[in-house]
């Protein structure tokens, strides 16, 4: 057992956005969260990562409860890419890899900095400070960050964000073959498909289907929960590929 | 190659230290001359000139470069903690507290006047800044550092007023002291009281160095420090009250010198890079070098009339803050 969510809720300000959730989430998975804006995906992350307090409800992670966890603690198990990255931070993109030691326990084996500059291509922007990166630039910085701590579970909070096409397979694909256990938000069907074995979908904090991508990704769940016509594009054993027709008239 | 620049002007900048202790106090409405120091640091104290020196200037001197040191490392953490530029230690509404305690305290307020002024200050700063804490606190012991800003702001405006309206009430024969001690000065530090600063000042230093790398992740922001392990109410409640103690300290020595806190950090991120291992002896450095010559300045500039802290600094201050900021929106 990994990661469990009992009775989970979560509120921002006075809006229930996670309703009551039992969900277990298991060592070695790599898990996908799907739904549509507003459906809780980045809060329910933020409560894993504990940056998000519930409103009722726990979530224990090898049966220890979050709320009793230290920081360091937890930052020694897990690392999260979140959706707003400072954008006028002053360190050089070098530097500000090399902050993630401070999360990494001693003696535990994982990429140099100078590895994880060149898989995310960004050595020739070594020493630039990170507030004069493009976006896309900056995406990639806090994702070898987070790898460079060397974590037994990743959260990614819509790790495509900025990216180009390239980088967002190359990238996460290196996410997902070197982390043991990979929690990841997407708003891309296929991305998602391909790289996580199981989906959770989640719709206004309620998880509507959960399970191997062919079984959530069907043409009547895209239909209902995301608005849109749809069609399957591979055979029922391999990872789905979907096409969207168009928005539901 | 970037290391060893930065550990050259380190080194340059404690190199000018001693030589601008001596200029302080060589520098004066009476200048004196290298060989009458030179006599007076051997020990003959006997004529006007040791006087002036031990009693007078070498208080002083040490004294700016006291404060100084400690005003630029407290701007230098407010300006971390916070993710403000424009963050300076009085944000957090210290020098406003210490203000309305020391005219309280001047203009013969019962109770107030049992104590000495430094430790009225001390206590008004440190009152203010708990106003402050109390009224940025959200939700579940929740901070945000731009409310945590607003109240600062806030907060100070509302005991600016009540300064402003103790002194209309007060006697007017006070207010030239009162004034001058509102703008900063020095006159009259004595030696005895520079020990307290020192030992704060020297620890602050420390916990700061120490927890260099806590302070570069706070300038990815409160949440994102989280994620590498920074304990995040911990280190607020660290860094605001060594702020409050630095300030605090200093506006109880010296008054309100305003401008310190604000533009040091500013000097040392632009010669040094934005790093805590460089920002941190850098705005220590700094700050103790332009108090020292700011000092000298005051003494000078209009002999045998002394000008407070706070107008050379604004003068110089104000120009190369818009400069600072000019270049940085370019």
């Amino acid at each position: 057992m990994c990661i469990e969510l009992h009775q989970l809720t979560l509120n921002q300000g006075h809006r229930t956005v996670v309703q009551p959730t039992d969900l277990h989430l298991h060592r070695g998975e790599k898990i996908g969260l799907i739904g549509p804006n507003g459906s809780g995906k980045t809060t329910l992350l933020k409560a894993i990562a504990g940056l998000h307090s519930p409103a009722s409800g726990r979530i224990s992670l090898d049966c220890h409860c979050l709320s009793g966890l230290a920081p360091q603690d937890l930052a020694q198990q897990m690392a999260i890419l979140l959706q707003d990255q400072p954008t006028d931070l002053p360190l050089s993109v070098h530097d500000t890899i090399e902050l993630a030691a401070m999360a990494r326990p001693d003696g535990r084996a994982g990429p140099s900095v100078a590895e994880l500059l060149a898989i995310a291509h960004l050595t020739p922007l070594a020493h630039t400070p990170v507030s004069r990166l493009s976006g896309g630039e900056r995406q990639r910085v806090f994702l070898a960050q987070a790898l460079f701590q060397a974590p037994q579970i990743l959260l990614l909070d819509e790790p495509s964000n900025h990216l180009d096409v390239r980088h967002q397979w190359q990238l996460l694909q290196h996410c997902h073959d070197t982390i043991e256990t990979v929690i990841a938000s997407y708003h891309d069907f296929n991305l998602a498909a391909a790289l996580c074995d199981r989906l959770i979908l989640l719709v206004d904090g309620v998880i509507q289907a959960d399970g191997p991508p062919q079984q959530v990704l069907t043409p009547a769940n895209l239909k209902r929960h995301f608005g849109v016509d749809s069609e399957r594009l591979s055979n029922d054993d391999d990872a789905p590929h979907i096409r969207v027709l168009g928005a539901v008239a | 190659m970037f290391n060893q620049y930065r550990n050259a002007a380190l080194l340059l900048g404690l190199a000018l230290l001693p030589l601008s202790l001596l200029a302080g106090l060589m520098l004066g409405s009476v200048p004196l001359p290298a060989d009458t120091l030179w006599a007076v640091l051997q020990g003959d104290d006997s004529a006007v000139s040791g006087l002036i020196i031990t009693d007078l200037r070498l208080p002083r001197v040490l004294a700016a470069a006291l404060v100084g040191a400690a005003l630029g490392l407290a701007g230098a953490l407010a300006q971390t903690l916070l993710r403000n530029p424009l963050a300076d230690p009085y944000l957090l509404g210290v020098a406003n507290g210490a203000s309305l305690m020391a005219v309280m305290h001047l203009l013969g307020w019962p109770l107030i006047t049992l104590l000495p002024l430094p430790l009225a200050a001390f206590i008004g700063g440190l009152l203010a800044f708990s106003m402050v804490w109390f009224c940025a606190r959200g939700r579940g012991d929740q901070i945000n550092p731009l409310i945590l800003t607003l109240s600062g702001i806030a907060i100070a405006a509302l005991l600016s007023a009540l300064t402003t309206l103790v002194m209309l009430l007060g006697d007017q024969r006070a207010l030239g002291p009162t004034l001058r001690w509102m703008l900063g000065s020095l006159a009259g530090v004595e030696l005895g009281q520079l020990p307290l600063l020192l030992v704060l000042l020297i620890g602050c230093a420390a916990v700061a160095w120490q927890r260099r790398q806590q302070l570069d992740a706070l300038l990815m922001g409160w949440n994102k420090a989280q994620t590498l392990g920074v304990n995040i109410r911990r280190e607020r409640l660290l860094w605001c009250g060594i702020i409050v103690l630095l300030a605090s300290a200093s506006v109880a020595l010296a008054g309100a010198v305003s401008f310190v806190g604000l533009v040091v950090p500013h000097l040392a991120r632009l010669l040094l890079g934005p790093g805590h291992r460089a920002l941190i002896p850098a705005s220590l450095l700094i700050g103790a070098l332009l108090l020292i010559w700011v000092d000298i300045l005051c003494r000078t500039a209009l002999a045998p009339e002394e000008l407070p802290l706070g107008i050379p600094m604004a003068v110089l201050a104000v120009p190369l803050l818009l400069s600072l900021l000019r270049k940085q929106a370019q």
